[in-house]
């Protein structure tokens, strides 16, 4: 069997192909077009994942769509009509947007695959993402909990899984949304939805939960684990342009101007919605493990990326162990689809490098033709150049086999420096990524070295292949990886899936005495993270860093072009 | 001394225009380099990589000086995202005559209108300077490459590239007309429909249950 699954219309546009259970390719469609965030009907990452199988549209048994359009309109129709007379704007944008274009996915997947109008299936979009969560977890007897923005109707759902079997238990339904509530601070917060939740997470830890009294009124918990808006506060069930009422800014202030001044009112607002996000997930947890009685707990959604929730459900929850995808949010549900439709197979993600390999000929061809100084140090001598480097105090952008599947450069499209410089996050936000000065970044470390650097628990390890969760730090030996509150976002690199990364480290382990890198993903403030080298080098041009390895090749600052 | 709001207002509009220069810049460099990885020819390839080298270097001159603009009329500069993330000119879609074509003739409006911003800044507007010189370098690599495809018997394709492309602003403002034309009408229609003909239905739509709900059978043929 072979599927094809993809994901799109709402943010990041995914494809994924499986072939007879075994996932072969999947990508996200902004690597190929580079507009960040890109929600397009992957037509791109679809060509490339049978490009990756050598296969054409017609050898596909079946194209899955990662959610039901028809039902997804019911609820845009619905939510306009039931917030009457004031939801007119959003009824007009939403009729624009579903019946101009994004009602038609099937007709939109034959004419722009040609494949047979039987061959596409749809399936529920919380479905799609705890087929997902476990489908690419190790285990084969787990309890599912999705929390995102909304699918159709659902925001929230519970599940028990095992291969073959998908099992719903309940969900909660729009307009009541963790995903949801959490967007509206991000966007009061003045950073962007989809974008900035990041920002609002690493805000957090500058702040004090000052607000608590203030989120219990917007917020109402309930004992079964459910929970509810207090609407009144909220408007983006119905205005297109805003999502807070009067009423949400007597209780918090005016909103902060994007780009504008933080204030210490701003830091204790993200410290007490991400407080309350964190409860929250811990209230739903333990009510999935006392209905289900499971000890694995996979974690799916975009709000299942909240890698500091996830160490906390990790350190605090009932369940012996979590597991969190690399791609939780909408680009895994193209895997999701896919793997559904398969029969909910399960093929256990232990890599995060399903998207397209480096060219290496052609990077070579690319220099020569373009009179850029390169060095050719070989597959055997890359890691130990660039680990020298790095001892020294270089930043160098490490490009090396297929990009990742996900928002997180894991090693195979990052930037890199000296973990052990505490100015080199500075120097990262400011001279090399452009970005905010709160912005923290994670490291990556050997797998057999991680306990020596953090308090790493035995449960998560598989999830910190992937970055998924925060620990605290034992130490300050790699103050440039932590964040303020002295945790971090680790992944653990393991040499038997990322032999050259493994490499790297343990090469720089040699010179530095930490085998531990501060790992950044590879993309300037806005814009995707780099897939092929011309991107690489475009983005290493535009920025601070010292070095370029792509693949054996090495492009220096100090030989200009 | 206190500077004053139209002071204030002309460093502004100074500082976001090189800013919105230096964006262009930095997007055209993206979008050249990956170009350059697609051509076959190795000289039109090589003039592309130095093309987007140059570019860079545009994006870095003119935002170097943005920044004190920025500082003066805002009193720090911006730091967050750039928005470098839009689409921007793509030889997948286009393929190579059609992008050569688009380049040379954004590169010789980019270069009429550098020039006039040199000419008005007076002595600050020297920066331009070394960016014109590059500006009719693209000018003239970008005409010898459509002359070499001329020269391989590919002239029609080429002279229809740069008609498109003459044609395009008039194109697009006349599309950017149609659509402000038909969202007007849509507006219209769609507001219409709403308050006249699915008022009634807005006591059916009613409120949505709240707290746990089952979850509806997913069937994979169906699109609800």
């Amino acid at each position: 069997m072979r599927i094809l699954g993809l994901s799109g219309h709402f943010h990041d546009a995914a494809a994924a192909l499986v072939i007879d259970g075994k996932l072969v390719a999947a990508a996200q469609e902004e690597r190929f077009s580079r507009v960040k965030h890109d929600a397009a009907t992957p037509f791109r990452a679809a060509a490339f994942c049978l490009r990756q199988a050598g296969l054409a549209p017609a050898d596909l048994d079946a194209v899955t769509w990662h959610e039901k359009p028809l039902l997804k309109f019911e609820r845009i129709l619905f939510t306009s009509l039931g917030s009457f007379p004031r939801g007119a704007g959003a009824f007009r944008r939403a009729m624009v947007s579903m019946v101009g274009d994004k009602l038609w996915v099937r007709n939109q997947l034959v004419k722009g695959l040609g494949v047979d109008p039987g061959k596409v299936l749809f399936s529920a979009h919380h479905a799609s993402h705890a087929a997902a969560a476990f489908g690419c977890s190790p285990w084969d007897d787990v309890a599912v909990l999705c929390v995102d923005g909304v699918g159709e109707w659902a925001t929230t759902s519970m599940w028990t899984a095992a291969p073959g079997k998908l099992t719903p238990i309940h969900e909660l339904h729009f307009p009541h949304s963790l995903g949801l509530l959490y967007s509206v601070f991000t966007a009061f917060l003045g950073f962007t939805v989809n974008e900035g939740e990041y920002k609002v997470m690493g805000l957090a830890a500058f702040g004090q939960p000052r607000y608590r009294e203030q989120m219990e009124r917007v917020f109402r918990r309930q004992a079964d684990g459910s929970f509810e808006l207090a609407m009144e506060h909220f408007c983006f069930h119905y205005d297109p342009d805003r999502s807070w009422t009067g009423a949400f800014e007597a209780l918090f202030g005016a909103p902060r101007l994007p780009g504008g001044p933080l204030e210490e009112r701003h830091k204790d607002i993200a410290a007490s919605v991400q407080a309350l996000t964190e409860e929250l997930l811990l209230d739903l947890a333990r009510e999935l493990h006392r209905r289900t009685g499971k000890s694995k707990l996979c974690l799916a959604g975009g709000v299942a990326l909240n890698a500091v929730s996830v160490g906390r459900i990790l350190r605090e929850g009932p369940f012996d162990d979590v597991f969190v995808m690399p791609a939780a949010g909408d680009a895994g549900s193209a895997v999701g689809a896919a793997l559904l439709a398969h029969g909910t197979c399960r093929d256990t993600l232990c890599h995060p490098a399903w998207g397209e390999d480096i060219d290496v000929a052609a990077a070579r061809r690319f220099f020569d033709d373009g009179g850029v100084s390169y060095r050719d140090c070989g597959e055997d001598g890359i890691a130990s150049e660039v680990a020298e480097r790095l001892a020294r105090g270089q930043v160098v952008g490490w490009m090396q086999g297929r990009f990742e599947l996900g928002p997180r450069a894991l090693g195979q499209r990052s930037i890199l420096c000296d973990p052990r410089q505490p100015e080199a996050k500075d120097r990262l936000n400011a001279r090399i990524k452009f970005r905010e000065s709160f912005r923290p970044f994670a490291p990556s470390v050997l797998a057999e070295a991680a306990a020596e650097f953090f308090e790493v628990p035995a449960a998560g390890s598989w999830s910190r292949r992937f970055m998924t969760s925060t620990v605290p730090a034992r130490d300050d030996r790699v103050p440039a990886a932590l964040h303020v509150d002295r945790s971090a976002r680790v992944q653990e690199v393991h040499a038997a899936e990322q032999p050259l990364y493994a490499e790297l480290l343990r090469r720089f382990g040699e010179r530095s005495g930490v085998a531990c890198v501060v790992n950044t993903s590879f993309n300037l403030a806005g814009e995707p993270i780099v897939s092929t080298p011309a991107d690489g080098y475009a983005t290493f041009l535009r920025s601070g860093m010292d070095a370029l390895a792509v693949g054996p090749l090495l492009v220096a600052r100090e030989t200009p072009p | 001394m206190h500077p004053t709001l139209a002071g204030l207002l002309f460093w502004r509009r100074k500082a976001d225009r090189l800013r919105e220069f230096a964006e262009t810049e930095a997007f055209g460099a993206r979008d050249l380099a990956r170009a350059a990885e697609r051509v076959e020819d190795p000289w039109l390839r090589r003039q592309l990589i130095r093309h987007a080298q140059d570019e860079v270097r545009h994006a870095s001159l003119l935002g170097e000086n943005a920044a004190p603009a920025s500082e003066r009329a805002l009193g720090g500069a911006v730091v967050g995202d750039t928005g470098g993330g839009e689409a921007g000119i793509d030889i997948d879609k286009m393929g190579e005559v059609a992008f050569i074509a688009f380049v040379h003739e954004a590169e010789k409006r980019a270069t009429a209108e550098f020039a006039m911003h040199r000419d008005a800044l007076g002595a600050e507007g020297e920066l331009f300077n070394s960016i014109l010189a590059d500006e009719k370098r693209h000018v003239a690599w970008t005409g010898h490459q459509l002359q070499r495809w001329r020269e391989a018997g590919r002239g029609a394709e080429v002279d229809a590239a740069v008609g498109r492309m003459r044609r395009q602003r008039w194109m697009n403002a006349w599309l950017w007309f149609a659509r402000r034309v038909s969202l007007f009408m849509s507006i219209l229609v769609l507001t219409v429909v709403f308050y006249a003909v699915l008022a009634p239905f807005a006591l059916l739509a009613g409120r949505r249950p709240r707290g746990w709900q089952l979850a509806p059978p997913n069937d994979l043929s169906r699109e609800f």
